[in-house]
């Protein structure tokens, strides 16, 4: 039998660019910076002053009774997931709702209720917790939300994998579709990082940038964090054309590696691997990419490495490729990076628009490949490859293609 | 019932909920304030940490045997007074 297609019918986003899918994408065409001062009440200020943040919610609609047991990751991927739905125009009854599930990935957790927890217990001296702590701190919360919102009846699930997390929560729906296990998924990923403890915790690394964030340019200084969510409604090709839905794009495979060596330095082997299998399991030649959103984060290290293994992989093809890290824009949201890296993806094949890298200003020749400086280009993408290198050496990278 | 009990615990109430004090009555469905049975059990733990008592309620079936603001404040009462 052969394999099922799995084909976007929805999308989904909120991060600084913008409050929905549509917004984000154009605020990434025009090459617009999304990361600024820090204006989230913070605890107590830290040494990361430049953030990424979501200054204003939408008008979401969810119901008080449901938004007071989310953490704020839950509810950026509960509005980022109503929105891929909507889009898709997919009606949940008694029957699609047990054939649908959700899997949303996140690399921290429900921090607000963890760090609510702690200043109660050792400034407040209080002796008692928020009864909610566990249920909105819990890394699984922004799925069961996302399922319990829409009464989504099949498999769902949380996915972890720090920084890969939304393309593993990608890869994982993709082979339940596959595998007959449910007709629909909400796959992607949220992160609500902007917060006292995590800011900390990022500051004590030392690889945030203290000003903007320009991944792949020789003055690169580090990455910036960003909040944000998003969501794609994942489907069998049988599905989708069954019930006259839209396709947007087509998730024509995904690759999945560890680097097995340091929990903080990536290899270029762990990588260039996942991209491999990514195009293996596409049934792609590299010369049928024309689009790659790297990883990208801005540092050092990172850029460097990405580069060396898409040279690995593309070779020759390597200098034909257009490269961008939007990432420069929307700051790195972490847990939420490859699902809203996604609407980039989906949008580049469908517009023929290659988004841009901002802040680029000086060569390095470490990074020597097209990484479509400053300005998106107009191209024809067929396919389109979404990079995710996390630490802690889990990879993943995903294909999308023109349908 | 006690007036200074009842203003606290609705006091409590309104902050939990960003509701006006003056919008809650004794006989006002929780359903209605659109309060979630784990925000419930919050709420009644703050008046035991306030009133330094233990009232006997799980968190999974608080819903079933509260209704209404007044039954909050009944179950309260009944427990401070027993301490004074």
């Amino acid at each position: 039998m052969p394999r099922q297609r799995v084909v976007v019918t929805g999308l989904g986003g909120i991060c600084s660019l913008g409050t929905n899918a549509s917004e984000i994408w154009t605020a990434m065409a025009e090459g617009r910076p999304g990361i600024g001062p820090i204006e989230s009440p913070i605890y107590r200020p830290t040494k990361i002053q430049t953030v990424a943040e979501i200054l204003e919610l939408p008008d979401h609609g969810i119901s008080r009774r449901q938004t007071a047991t989310m953490d704020r990751f839950s509810l950026l991927a509960v509005i980022a997931a109503n929105e891929a739905l909507a889009q898709s125009g997919l009606v949940l009854d008694e029957k699609t709702s047990l054939r649908t599930g959700a899997v949303i990935g996140t690399g921290v957790c429900g921090w607000y209720a963890l760090e609510k927890s702690y200043l109660r217990l050792l400034v407040e001296e209080r002796d008692r917790v928020d009864v909610l702590s566990v249920p909105m701190g819990m890394t699984s919360a922004p799925a069961s939300q996302v399922s319990m919102v829409n009464g989504i009846r099949g498999p769902v699930f949380g996915v972890t994998s720090a920084c890969s997390s939304s393309n593993h929560a990608i890869s994982s729906a993709v082979d339940l579709l596959r595998s007959g296990r449910a007709d629909v998924i909400i796959a992607g990923g949220t992160e609500a990082p902007i917060i006292w403890g995590i800011l900390k915790a990022w500051e004590a690394l030392r690889v945030v940038s203290p000003d903007a964030c320009s991944p792949f340019s020789a003055d690169r200084k580090g990455l910036s964090l960003g909040e944000g969510a998003g969501a794609a409604v994942l489907e069998t090709y049988e599905s989708a054309t069954r019930r006259g839905a839209e396709i947007l794009a087509e998730i024509v495979g995904v690759g999945m590696t560890a680097d097995a060596t340091d929990i903080v330095a990536p290899t270029r082997d762990g990588p260039a691997r996942a991209m491999q299998l990514c195009l293996e399991d596409a049934g792609l030649n590299r010369e049928q990419v024309q689009y790659i959103n790297a990883h990208g984060t801005g540092t050092k290290m990172n850029d460097r490495i990405e580069v060396e293994a898409m040279k690995d992989v593309f070779g020759d093809h390597a200098t034909e490729l257009s490269i961008s890290s939007t990432k420069s824009m929307h700051g790195h949201c972490l847990g939420a990076s490859g699902a809203l890296e996604l609407i980039a993806c989906v949008n580049a094949v469908r517009h023929g628009i290659v988004p841009p890298t901002i802040n680029y200003t000086e060569a390095d020749p470490d990074c020597d490949l097209d990484v479509t400086p400053n300005e998106a280009r107009e191209r024809k993408v067929d396919v389109a490859v979404s990079n995710a290198f996390a630490f802690g050496g889990t990879n993943a990278s995903v294909a999308v293609r023109a349908i | 019932m006690s007036e200074s009990l009842s203003n606290d615990i609705i006091g409590l109430i309104a902050e939990h909920t960003e509701l006006e004090a003056a919008d809650i009555k004794l006989d006002t469905e929780l359903d209605s304030l659109g309060i979630h049975s784990l925000e419930l059990v919050e709420i009644i733990m703050d008046i035991e940490e306030k009133y330094d008592v233990e009232i006997e309620l799980d968190a999974a079936t608080a819903s079933d045997s509260i209704k209404t603001i007044g039954d909050i404040i009944s179950e309260a009462e009944k427990l401070v007074k027993g301490e004074t």
